[in-house]
C-alpha cells in the first residue's frame, strides 16, 4: 500500500469540497479501505469529526447517520423497531468486531457483490442523502442504477418508513461467518392474512441485484394457502456467472428453493 | 505521523506510518499481546476494546484513532492478578495453544460487561469474530459460562 495524505475535518461543506475537488476518498471507519489499493487516490478523508453517527426516528421515518455501524443500527433498531427487516439483515451480517466498525454509509458507497445491506434497503424503499456534488435525496434504485451519483458526493444519510412488514433475510454461506454467494430479502406488506404489496430481492446475481418482478405481481393479492409452490419456483429466474466456488446453475437452482423457504420463514417471524 | 495513544489507561506517544493499522502500530511499540493473525479482519487474534468495543485492530487505520482508549488483554486482568474471565478460561482448560485467548477473553469480557447472564446462543454471537485454529470451542463457551456465573456471585 502506497503511503496515504490523510484529511481532517468537522465541517460537511469543507468534507464535500475535498471530495468534489480533488481525488479523494472518504473514510468512515469500516473495513473496505483496508484492503484494497489506495495507490491511485490522493488521500483519505476522515470522516469521524462529522456528526452523521445517529439513527433517529420521526414519526414512521427512520433515518441514520452514514457513520452509524451496523453494531449501532442494530442496538437502536432492537429498540424502537424489532421487527424491522434491516435489524435482522444486520444481525446476520459479518461478525461481531467487524459489525462494530462497517458503517452505513461505507457500505452503501462500496456495495460489495456480497452486500447484506443493499437487498434490504431496496426492500424498504430507502432514500440515500447525499451531500456534495449531487446534494439532494435520492430513491435507493436510483442511488445503485446511477453510478454518477457516487462520484464526488458523500453519503450522510439514509432513510426508510417503518411500518409493520413480514420479512426474511436469506444468506446463502458455506458456514455462517462466509461472505454470502447470495442473498434473498423478501418483504410482505400484509393486509389481514392477504399479501398487500411484496418485495424480492437477490444479490449476488449476474446483474448483482435482481428484483424477481413476476414473482412480485403473483404474490400479491393471495393468502399464503393460495400461493403454489411450482409456480413460485417457476418465476426466479436469475443467472450466475463467474463463481469460482459453486457451479452457476446449482446456484441458480437453489435461488428457486430457498424463495420459496424464505416467502414461509417471512410469514413465521412474527 | 505521531501520537498520543492511550492504552490501557496509559498515555503511550507512538510514531507510525500514514498506511499502517493499529496493530502493527500496537506491536511496534511493545504491546505484544495483541497477536498478529489473518489481518484480514477474520479471525479476532488481533482483538482489541476500542472505546469498549470489540474490533479487529488489523482494520483500523491508525490514523483515525484519536482520543480513543484502547484496551487489550492486559488491560483487563495481569498474570498475578487476572480477571474473573481470566481465571475461568483456566479452569475450564479453555487454553490450548493460546494464540487466540487474548482476543477470546477481550470478546468474553465485552459480552459480559453489556450482558451477565448470556445464553450459548449469545455467546457463540459474541465470540462469531474469534477463530480458535485448535478448534477449542467446547471449553472457550463452557469457559464464558464459568466466567458468568462466577461474576453473578461475587
Amino acid at each position: 500500500m502506497s503511503k496515504i495524505k490523510w484529511y481532517y475535518t468537522d465541517s460537511l461543506a469543507e468534507a464535500s469540497s475535498l471530495l468534489r475537488e480533488k481525488n479523494i476518498l472518504p473514510h468512515g471507519g469500516g473495513t473496505h479501505l483496508n484492503n484494497i489499493d489506495l495507490s491511485h487516490v490522493n488521500g483519505l478523508l476522515d470522516l469521524s469529526g462529522l456528526e452523521l453517527n445517529y439513527i433517529k426516528q420521526d414519526g414512521d421515518i427512520i433515518e441514520i447517520g452514514s457513520m452509524a455501524t451496523y453494531a449501532d443500527v442494530i442496538e437502536k433498531l432492537q429498540a424502537i423497531s424489532p421487527n424491522c427487516m434491516l435489524l435482522q439483515t444486520l444481525q446476520n451480517s459479518a461478525n461481531t468486531p467487524l459489525r462494530n466498525r462497517i458503517t452505513i454509509g461505507g457500505s452503501l458507497g462500496h456495495i460489495p457483490q456480497w452486500s447484506d445491506l443493499i437487498g434490504a434497503l431496496l426492500a424498504l424503499d430507502a432514500k440515500v442523502i447525499l451531500a456534495g456534488k449531487h446534494e439532494g435525496e435520492y430513491d435507493i434504485s436510483r442511488f445503485w442504477n446511477d453510478d454518477e451519483l457516487r462520484e464526488g458526493s458523500l453519503i450522510t444519510a439514509v432513510k426508510f418508513k417503518d411500518y409493520p412488514h413480514k420479512s426474511y433475510h436469506y444468506r446463502d454461506v458455506k458456514t455462517k461467518n462466509d461472505m454470502p454467494l447470495f442473498t434473498i430479502s423478501t418483504l410482505f406488506d400484509m393486509d389481514n392474512d392477504v399479501i398487500a404489496n411484496t418485495h424480492i430481492i437477490i444479490v449476488g446475481t449476474k446483474d448483482r441485484v435482481s428484483k424477481i418482478v413476476e414473482l412480485e405481481k403473483y404474490l400479491t393479492g393471495k393468502t399464503i394457502q393460495q400461493l403454489d409452490e411450482q409456480t413460485v419456483i417457476d418465476l426466479v429466474n436469475v443467472e450466475f456467472v463467474g463463481n469460482r466456488s459453486t457451479d452457476n446453475d446449482y446456484l441458480a437452482h437453489k435461488t428457486k428453493i430457498e424463495t420459496w423457504r424464505s416467502i414461509f420463514r417471512a410469514m413465521e417471524r412474527t | 505521523m505521531n501520537t498520543v495513544l492511550k492504552i490501557n489507561g496509559k498515555n503511550i506517544d507512538v510514531k507510525f506510518d500514514s498506511d499502517e493499522h493499529l496493530l502493527h502500530t500496537l506491536r511496534n511499540h511493545g504491546i505484544s499481546e495483541v497477536k498478529n493473525g489473518c489481518e484480514e479482519g477474520e479471525c479476532g487474534a488481533c482483538m482489541v476494546l476500542l472505546d469498549g468495543k470489540p474490533v479487529n485492530s488489523c482494520q483500523v487505520f491508525t490514523a483515525t484513532v484519536h482520543d480513543s482508549e484502547i484496551t487489550t488483554v492486559k488491560g483487563i486482568g495481569t498474570l498475578h492478578e487476572p480477571s474473573i474471565i481470566q481465571e475461568a478460561y483456566v479452569e475450564a482448560g479453555a487454553v490450548q495453544c493460546g494464540f487466540c485467548t487474548p482476543g477470546m477473553v477481550l470478546a468474553s469480557y465485552a459480552l459480559l460487561r453489556d450482558n451477565p447472564n448470556p445464553t450459548e446462543d449469545d455467546i457463540k454471537r459474541a465470540l462469531s469474530g474469534n477463530l480458535c485454529r485448535c478448534t477449542g470451542y467446547v471449553k472457550i463457551i463452557e469457559a464464558v459460562q464459568l466466567a458468568a456465573q462466577k461474576l453473578q456471585n461475587t
